[in-house]
């Protein structure tokens, strides 16, 4: 997923429903780009819930999707590998 | 083993409150994101843990009770339900949609150091006093729409009492067994320290249990909250804090022994303040410990208006709705349910057919946008529904016409 442009989205700070409709609307609006594989979504959160609802609802999606600790948020990538 | 004795109450209330602040954190074991994930993405793996949360408090709840550890079964915080219980319930659940957190959910959240949980915590503080202005209305509707006149289901009746129970119980075991079976109890998640919702689950059903067990009553927490508020409007209007009866009242009176015990929401020191609010104040610092020691800890500035002006209304709703239905998740959800306490039923009745209806409503007030998919889905949900029933009622009257032909 590395080499694919990168589409960034911070939603730091901002709590459920919100999260998981932002990220939702996102994926929407550049659903062709992330399918084949041209982009990956690149979300930064720190809502600890998010890490549970996002990648669940990305594979069902049939997205591929990575999650990294970083030191005071979490970094989620949704993309095709 | 129940105490009266004020320090060992309060100590044992706070301890109890850290254990489950931690839980509560690291679980993030948000009540409102059960009612969440089930209607916006239809996944039920937290709503699945609350019946084995149910299960567990029934059983320790029950026989606790036929043992001496639970002087008080009903506890003396529980009354008969009226209409005040279901019209608050829908004004919680209004509340807590719009807040992103019930009234445990906001404290365990703030301490992550997100300033809408705040923003939501001032929010209840304002409608815990806002309350007290309506009080003497609220309780003459309250006691004049009494629904049914007992606390619990099956109040005087030990069998049928013990029927419900076993059934309701081995119904929910089976469903357990099931969904363990295909590994429906657990949940992927990559937060720090994350605890999986089974296990958080069954932690809160005993560190509720203990609860019950030193301080006589199942966990409560909203009149914790206009207790501070009090304290707080005292400073500023003392003479006006000293005229109102809710200030006045006392909440909580029972006999524990040889002790006649009260509590009530004005600001001085009672049993409120040893058990509600050394519980709040245990949980706060519980999860600020926690967030603290993952490094969470972290405050990013102001949310969007929209968002700050849902999260304060949202904790004004839900406090009146507490308010007025004297209770919230924690008391009736936690504590009721399990004991099968009739408030806690008419409190659900309520609640839930609120959040349902508010959650694609409240995100299109927060953040205007046009959510197509998912209120399509509502919409598909609904239109099942009701296609659901008009080809029943279609079967019914094409049986009832052949019927009549033949």
């Amino acid at each position: 997923m590395t080499d694919s442009k990168k589409i960034e989205l911070d939603i730091l700070g901002q709590v459920c429903p919100a999260c998981l409709l932002v990220v939702l609307r996102e994926m929407n609006t550049h659903q062709r780009e992330l399918k084949n594989g041209e982009a990956r979504l690149v979300i930064r959160t720190d809502h600890r819930d998010t890490t549970r609802t996002i990648p669940e609802s990305a594979r069902k999606m049939g997205y591929d999707v990575e999650v990294r600790n970083l030191e005071t948020c979490y970094e989620i990538t949704i993309g095709k590998k | 083993m129940m105490t009266s004795e004020p320090l060992l109450l309060a100590s044992g209330s706070g301890l109890l409150g850290f254990a489950f602040g931690v839980v509560l954190y690291r679980g993030d074991y948000c009540m409102v994101a059960m009612l969440r994930d089930f209607f916006l993405i239809r996944n039920t793996t937290l709503l699945r843990s609350f019946v084995l949360y149910f299960l567990v408090a029934s059983v320790l709840f029950h026989v606790g009770g036929l043992g001496s550890l639970l002087p008080f079964l009903p506890p003396p915080t529980f009354a008969p339900p009226s209409l005040a219980t279901m019209a608050g319930g829908v004004l919680f659940g209004v509340g807590i949609v719009l807040a992103g957190g019930c009234v445990v959910g906001t404290l365990y959240k703030m301490a992550g150091g997100n300033l809408i949980n705040w923003i939501a915590f001032a929010g209840i503080l304002a409608g815990s006093l806002l309350y007290a202005e309506v009080h003497p209305l609220v309780q003459q509707f309250s006691s004049q729409t009494i629904l049914i006149h007992s606390i619990t289901a099956a109040q005087n009746n030990s069998v049928l009492k013990a029927v419900i129970l076993l059934t309701v119980i081995a119904a929910g075991l089976l469903a357990i067994w099931k969904w363990s079976r295909h590994g429906g109890l657990n949940v992927t998640a990559f937060a720090k320290g994350y605890i999986q919702p089974w296990k958080t689950a069954i932690i809160l059903a005993l560190l509720n249990f203990f609860y019950y067990v030193l301080s006589g009553t199942p966990m409560g927490i909203t009149t914790a909250y206009a207790k501070a508020a009090a304290y707080l409007e005292q400073v500023f209007l003392p003479g006006h804090v000293a005229g109102l009866a809710y200030f006045q009242e006392n909440s909580v009176i029972f006999q524990a022994g040889e002790t006649l015990i009260t509590g009530g929401a004005g600001p001085r020191m009672d049993f409120i303040s040893h058990t509600e609010l050394a519980l709040m104040v245990g949980i706060f610092s519980g999860a600020l410990a926690t967030a603290l020691y993952y490094g969470e800890f972290r405050i990013y500035g102001l949310p969007p208006r929209r968002q700050a002006t849902a999260a304060l209304a949202g904790g004004i709703l839900l406090a009146m709705g507490a308010r007025i239905a004297s209770g919230c998740n924690v008391k009736f959800f936690l504590g009721g349910l399990p004991l099968l306490a009739w408030q806690a039923i008419f409190f659900y009745c309520g609640y839930g057919r609120r959040s349902l209806d508010r959650h694609v409503h409240s995100d299109s007030l927060c953040y205007k946008m046009n959510y197509d998919n998912l209120v399509q889905k509502q919409q598909h949900w609904t239109s099942a529904m009701i296609m659901q029933t008009v080809s029943m009622l279609i079967r019914r009257r094409k049986k009832f016409l052949l019927g009549r032909q033949s």
